[in-house]
């Protein structure tokens, strides 16, 4: 991070980052007690503000949300590690060994539904938001995580070799126009897709082994069921 | 025993409290005042679906208002206030008390959703179209009865008319409106740092003047 990081504690606070710097920060927040005492503050004053956003709720929405509860499983509880006195809202983090796994744990907190922006596609399920959800989970508990950058920072992959699981998380990745659509693949043996790229949302792939890249290509809106243009970016991940 | 904070209002609790430290009461428990939200989210957490009926009746009306707010279409503000809820279901087994009020975690958990969603939506569109100023003021006045929400909101406009105009702009811009930090200062056209500033001092503000403790 170039700027001074404490600068952006109030833009954090109000969601006010985008995803790659609001994860940033919160790698940052594990390393500076200080600011994570600042931050918690920040974060309780903004939830006030929404607090006294009070309207009356329709009827529909509580059965719509008691039906959806009824047919939907609480996660397990996940075992809390030793404090180190660093205090990161709001959950508690997974276990972890590696100083690795360590650096990219924070990232946790963002895509597991607690504070961050953990984008969804319009239409998608909310089953597979939750799979994507345990998905990226997984990968940043892993004892053997490992975070590359691809393209001089445009996007980095966060991956497990022994889940054999790897997170994509766009950065700066070149915009397209409406007709166009940036697709992840998964490249190995020839080309398997992902999905499509959509602002700044982790993607999770699996079955990723030795000599395995991820590639991104230029495909039209809607995606393809194979590449048609040579990848414009390609990270080797295994 | 947490501390009254200055300029609190005081409940009937605040009182009691407040008698037993000047030696005057004995503390008996008051059958009539509500469980700690942080209590009705520990059983939640074990699958108990009357405390979340319970959770619900006192945080969805901040949840859907919220969101409501930062994204003006109705059927989607529901969309997403369902989501929001429900995923408060499946995770109340990770909430941690010590890290946080459960009303912090459940309307953090909305804002962001909502933040998401109005983005994703605009990155569809070209960017001379995203950097249009969404309307961050009120347009309704649909309000909760209760007392507490009423005084709520005034103690929230209250403080934020204590920010300067600039700071209570560039908070309103991000917290209401979504934008992120970049967007405010492009459309305040303001440089970065200065908004970076005036989102922390305006923050503090708030947090001090609304008596916040984390």
């Amino acid at each position: 991070m170039t700027a001074d990081p404490h600068t952006l504690a109030g833009a954090y606070a109000l969601n006010a980052l985008d995803l790659p710097e609001h994860l940033e920060f919160e790698a940052h927040l594990r390393s500076c007690p200080d600011c994570a005492d600042e931050v918690a503050g920040l974060v309780a004053t903004a939830a006030v503000l929404g607090m006294a956003e009070s309207v009356a709720v329709p009827a529909s929405l509580h059965d719509a949300v008691m039906a959806q509860v009824r047919a939907s499983r609480q996660l397990t509880p996940i075992e809390p590690v030793e404090d180190t006195g660093v205090l990161v809202p709001l959950l508690r983090r997974a276990r972890t060994t590696s100083r690795a796994a360590m650096g990219v744990a924070a990232a946790l907190i963002v895509v597991t539904g607690g504070l961050g922006a953990m984008t969804v596609h319009e239409h998608q399920q909310s089953v597979q938001m939750h799979q994507m959800a345990d998905g990226v989970s997984s990968v940043l508990a892993a004892a053997d995580a490992r975070q590359i950058a691809g393209n001089g920072d445009q996007a980095r992959a966060i991956v497990s070799a022994s889940l054999g699981r790897a997170v994509f998380v766009p950065r700066a990745l070149p915009p397209v126009d409406d007709d166009h659509v940036l697709q992840l693949w998964v490249m190995q043996d020839g080309y398997r897709s992902v999905g499509l790229i959509h602002g700044g949302s982790p993607l999770v792939a699996d079955g990723i082994r030795p000599g395995t890249k991820f590639g991104v290509t230029v495909e039209p809106a809607g995606g393809s069921k194979q590449p048609t243009t040579a990848p414009m970016l390609t990270m080797p991940l295994a | 025993m947490k501390p009254l904070r200055k300029g609190a209002r005081m409940g009937s609790t605040d009182r009691r409290l407040q008698a037993v430290q000047d030696g005057d009461l004995q503390v008996t428990p008051d059958p009539e005042a509500p469980a700690d939200l942080e209590f009705v989210v520990q059983q939640v957490a074990r699958g108990d679906e009357q405390a979340f009926e319970e959770l619900f009746r006192r945080t969805s009306g901040s949840v859907l208002g919220l969101i409501r707010r930062v994204l003006r279409d109705p059927a989607q503000s529901e969309e997403v206030a369902q989501e929001v809820m429900v995923e408060v279901w499946r995770t109340a087994t990770r909430f941690d008390p010590a890290r946080g009020k459960a009303s912090t975690w459940i309307m953090t958990m909305a804002h962001a959703r909502a933040v998401d969603r109005v983005r994703s939506a605009q990155a569809a569109r070209s960017r001379d179209e995203r950097i249009g100023r969404r309307d961050t003021v009120r347009e309704y006045d649909e309000v909760a009865e209760e007392v507490e929400v009423r005084l709520e909101q005034q103690a929230v406009r209250r403080c934020l008319g204590g920010l300067t105009d600039l700071q209570r702009e560039s908070v309103q811009l991000a917290y209401y409106g979504g934008y992120t930090y970049k967007e405010v200062s492009e459309l305040l056209d303001t440089p970065l740092g200065t908004v970076k500033t005036r989102l922390r001092d305006g923050l503090i503000r708030l947090r001090d003047c609304l008596g916040v403790t984390a």
